[in-house]
């Protein structure tokens, strides 16, 4: 299998702030349509290496390569839901999602007019277009009714499946939330991971996300399972490590959320998880499946190869 | 403001010290002549006029003049230095009497021009001051001497600080002004092109500035008198011209105006300040008359914000100015 | 329960006009105390004139004409004022956003400007005087120039303090979207638009205050400038009925800007669900 085939490729990523060292040699494969989660303790640096992928932070070691391109800044390839401020408080849900279009697709004088246009009320034919599509978009996440409400006057709920049709309304390859859903309800949570599945399988889409829900997020949506702990030699922090890359056993089986969450394996591989993860003194046992994923890297600092890149 | 601090601070001083139950406010602006009772106060020339007539002096200084006639209209002084025309105008709202007066303006006050020659040159072109005041009083008579009308031949404009004036010159953003000294020896000195078009020189005995008292005053004559000593002996100073004493106060006004002793020197000539005799005569022939004049001018120039009656019964011919004498009082 | 305290409180609205009146009240009865106090010490007392005697003065200088140009005086200081106040604070309003979008958006824009912008926004306009007469003619453009000053620096480093409050992810949301450099001054501009018109409404006093001092700098018409003249003859009783026009256009403006900001902008202060 080529190595082409990665849509996403960290190469010995060291992020060190001031004199702290926060991730270290971090190394990493991603493919189209995988669904990964990083999880780990809170402040290990997960948010970290997620705003290193979206490009929000540059690296001074080490590189991130999306789509064969190395990471510049935030594009408009990556959709980008985060916890808070995921909307813009100055435009209503279908101008939230109407914004990215328009930005998009006109140029900045352009836009300006349109500006003008839109404050006088007056929609041209394209004006009309983008409203239209924007507003499929919020039907995606059923959210059409509430398409002339500003984001305050909208739940955490609504806000983040607005927040979604928004990321998708621009068709990325890459989707990466940070603990988006961390402050919804279970219910909410349950029919934002549906809506998310579903566009997963309509568009192949690859996500990555942070979470902290090892009960509810990580079964139920990532196909992969990535842990990002503190790494500690003699009582110093040396940066964080990727401690393993683990693939969820039921990744290829076609099976409704709950069906995942609730099957044995699945109850299983989250035990094994947590202990790995949040119990240091945890040692293997005989369980029956690995937490290695086939393209799982080594975590010190590889040689580069052209050919890799 | 340092001046006035000081000066404030040197009163808080002398207050505790003096402990005198009688005690004058008297409120002053930055004026040659004025200035002059600042630096006579400074040098030490009333120490003894006070102690003599047990009351003590205390000055309050404003480098505006319309802050000090304010200080003084809203109650706050028993007395101010001012001008003939001030007095019927400014202080309008207090009824006050003249008690000194201390000189008339002889080229002290005058119209100064970057370009012009002659004042029938000004014709058609606008000429700052500051409005209602002696400055346009000035104009007035200088227009009416040269045979110009003084509203429609040129346009008056009005400014609202002499300070800001004497700057916007500076800039050259205004090319003609009247305005009084220290600004016009100033200017004047600035460039040999800049001419004195005219002054109060050609007008002597128009502007007349004095020391006036509020009617309401307690102990209005003890006061008065002192106001008398006190003025009496810096015009004797001035007038004698040498000595220890003078030239403790012209260190005291050079300080005061922040002039070198030259420019205090020709800004003090650039008013007449009377002998007690010619201040005598003045009073007795010649103030009813200007007086009579002034009303009439700034009546009809509406320099009155309204009417006010006066009269000059306080003026006695051949009297000596006493201590207690009226010279003009406002009703 | 109702709060009748905390932030949160609901007032009703007979209460709020009783409870606003009453400082006004006191506010009246005190001047008449001490105004009638002064004229029975000296009837010609002008420093606190009665109200009818203000009433009196006022509606006679109103009707008067001025003798050389012929036209009312009232209404040309209204004119003259009104002018100044719109040109000064559209011209800062619009500038003072130009340059606070620009320099607030882009860092490189703010190292050149903004510490010339911080040293010069702490010299109080009215110290230097003899500068801004070489910069401005006396009159209008002095006006101007000082309402400019007095607003323009504080605008500029309000916009640029609030956009650096913008959340971080708003900016990186606006890359993914496909936002270019130049757009993202664009969209900050209409996120903070409300914010700089409630610093607008807020900082309108030192407007006031440089509009009546740049009056004083050879404008001859103009609220400031009859004040300043009539201030000689402490002729309050026309001062005090000016000040009061000047606060009318004041409140005018005030409650003109919030209503725009809650009409206009009705996410700003988006509370209500």
């Amino acid at each position: 299998m080529s190595s082409d085939t990665f849509l996403i490729k960290v190469r010995n990523l060291d992020v060190i702030y001031g004199e702290k060292i926060v991730l270290k040699s971090i190394n990493l494969n991603i493919r189209q349509g995988e669904i990964v989660c990083f999880v780990g303790p809170s402040g290990a640096g997960k948010s970290t290496l997620l705003r290193h992928i979206l490009g929000e932070e540059h690296p001074r070691i080490g590189s991130v390569y999306v789509n064969r391109q190395k990471v510049k800044g935030p594009n408009r390839d990556m959709g980008f839901i985060p916890q808070s401020y995921s909307l813009f408080p100055n435009h209503t849900a279908l101008g939230n999602v109407a914004q990215g279009l328009y930005l998009d697709r006109c140029s900045f004088g352009k836009n300006l007019m349109y500006d003008f246009l839109k404050l006088f009320k007056i929609k041209t034919p394209f004006i009309k277009a983008i409203e239209a599509e924007a507003l499929a978009c919020l039907e995606k996440v059923q959210m059409q009714e509430h398409a002339y409400k500003f984001p305050h006057q909208l739940s955490g709920g609504q806000q983040q499946r607005v927040a979604i049709a928004s990321a998708l309304s621009m068709k990325p390859s890459v989707l990466l939330m940070d603990e988006a859903f961390s402050a919804l309800d279970p219910e909410t949570k349950m029919s934002i991971r549906e809506n998310l599945l579903e566009l997963k399988r309509t568009n192949n889409l690859t996500i990555i996300f942070v979470t902290h829900d090892l009960d509810g997020d990580v079964p139920a949506l990532s196909t992969r399972l990535i842990a990002v702990t503190r790494h500690y030699n003699g009582g110093d922090h040396t940066g964080a490590k990727i401690a393993f890359d683990s693939p969820h056993p039921l990744a290829n089986e076609d099976l409704s959320l709950s069906e995942r969450i609730a099957s044995p394996q699945t109850v299983a591989w989250i035990a094994r998880v947590k202990h790995e993860c949040f119990d240091p003194n945890y040692k293997q046992d005989e369980q029956a499946f690995t937490l290695e994923h086939p393209d799982a890297l080594p975590q010190t600092h590889i040689v580069l190869e052209e050919t890799i890149i | 403001m340092n001046k006035f601090l000081i000066s404030i601070l040197s009163m808080a001083a002398a207050a505790t010290l003096f402990a005198s139950e009688c005690e004058l406010t008297l409120t002053t602006s930055a004026y040659v002549n004025w200035n002059a009772v600042n630096a006579s106060k400074k040098a030490g020339l009333y120490d003894a006029i006070e102690k003599e007539n047990n009351c003590r002096l205390k000055i309050v200084y404003y480098p505006d003049y319309l802050q000090s006639l304010n200080y003084f209209s809203t109650g706050s002084a028993d007395a101010v230095t001012v001008t003939n025309l001030d007095q019927m105008t400014a202080l309008a709202s207090r009824p006050s009497v003249s008690v000194v007066l201390q000189d008339y303006s002889n080229g002290n006050d005058g119209l100064i021009s970057r370009h012009g020659k002659s004042v029938k040159e000004l014709k058609g072109q606008d000429i700052w001051m500051v409005t209602k005041s002696i400055s346009e009083q000035l104009w007035v008579k200088i227009a009416q001497k040269e045979g110009m009308d003084p509203y429609r031949d040129v346009t008056i404009k009005h400014m609202d600080l002499d300070s800001n004036l004497r700057a916007a010159y500076d800039a050259g953003k205004i090319n003609n002004i009247v305005t009084w000294n220290p600004a016009l020896e100033y200017l004047v000195q600035q460039t040999d092109s800049h001419k004195t078009l005219a002054s109060s020189a050609d007008f002597p005995g128009l502007i007349v500035d004095m020391i006036v008292m509020g009617k309401n005053v307690a102990d209005f004559d003890k006061k008065a008198a002192l106001l008398r000593a006190c003025w009496d002996r810096t015009a004797e100073v001035v007038h004698a011209g040498r000595g220890k004493d003078y030239n403790a106060f012209m260190t005291a006004i050079a300080d005061d105006m922040g002039s070198s002793l030259g420019e205090a020197k020709t800004m003090l000539n650039g008013a007449k300040i009377f002998t007690p005799t010619e201040e005598t005569d003045f009073y007795a022939h010649e103030l009813p008359e200007l007086q009579k004049d002034t009303y009439k001018l700034a009546a009809d120039n509406e320099f009155l914000a309204e009417s006010v009656s006066y009269d000059l019964n306080g003026v006695k011919g051949g009297d000596k100015a006493t201590p207690q004498s009226v010279f003009f009082e406002i009703h | 329960m109702r709060f009748r305290f905390g932030n949160r409180a609901q007032i009703p609205l007979w209460e709020k006009i009783l409870l606003g009146v009453i400082p006004f009240l006191f506010a009246a009865l005190l001047y008449n105390h001490f105004a009638t106090q002064r004229l029975i010490e000296n009837p010609r007392d002008k420093v606190l004139p009665s109200v009818s005697k203000m009433y009196h003065s006022m509606s006679e200088f109103v009707m008067k004409t001025d003798r050389h140009s012929g036209k009312q005086q009232f209404f040309e200081d209204l004119k003259a004022s009104v002018i100044s106040l719109i040109a000064g604070i559209s011209v800062a309003f619009v500038l003072a956003l130009f340059i606070g979008i620009t320099a607030g958006s882009y860092p490189l824009i703010n190292a050149l400007v903004m510490p010339i912008i911080t040293v010069f926004s702490a010299i109080p306009p009215a110290a230097i005087v003899p500068v801004l007469f070489m910069i401005a003619d006396p009159g209008y453009e002095l006006s101007i120039l000082f309402i400019f000053m007095a607003l323009f620096f504080v605008l500029v480093k309000d916009i640029v303090n609030q956009i650096h409050k913008i959340p971080r992810n708003l900016n990186t949301l606006l890359f993914t979207k496909g936002a270019s450099e130049l757009e993202l001054g664009r969209e900050n501009l209409y996120m903070i638009l409300p914010g700089i018109l409630q610093s607008l409404k807020i900082n309108l006093p030192l407007v006031w205050f440089a509009l009546l001092y740049g009056e004083t700098l050879g404008a001859q018409n103009g609220l400031g400038t009859r004040i300043f003249i009539l201030k000689r003859f402490s002729a309050n009783d026309i001062i005090f009925p000016y000040i009061l026009v000047i606060t009318l256009i004041a409140v005018t403006v005030f409650y003109g800007i919030e209503f725009i900001i809650r009409k206009r902008y009705a996410w700003y202060n988006g509370d209500e669900k």
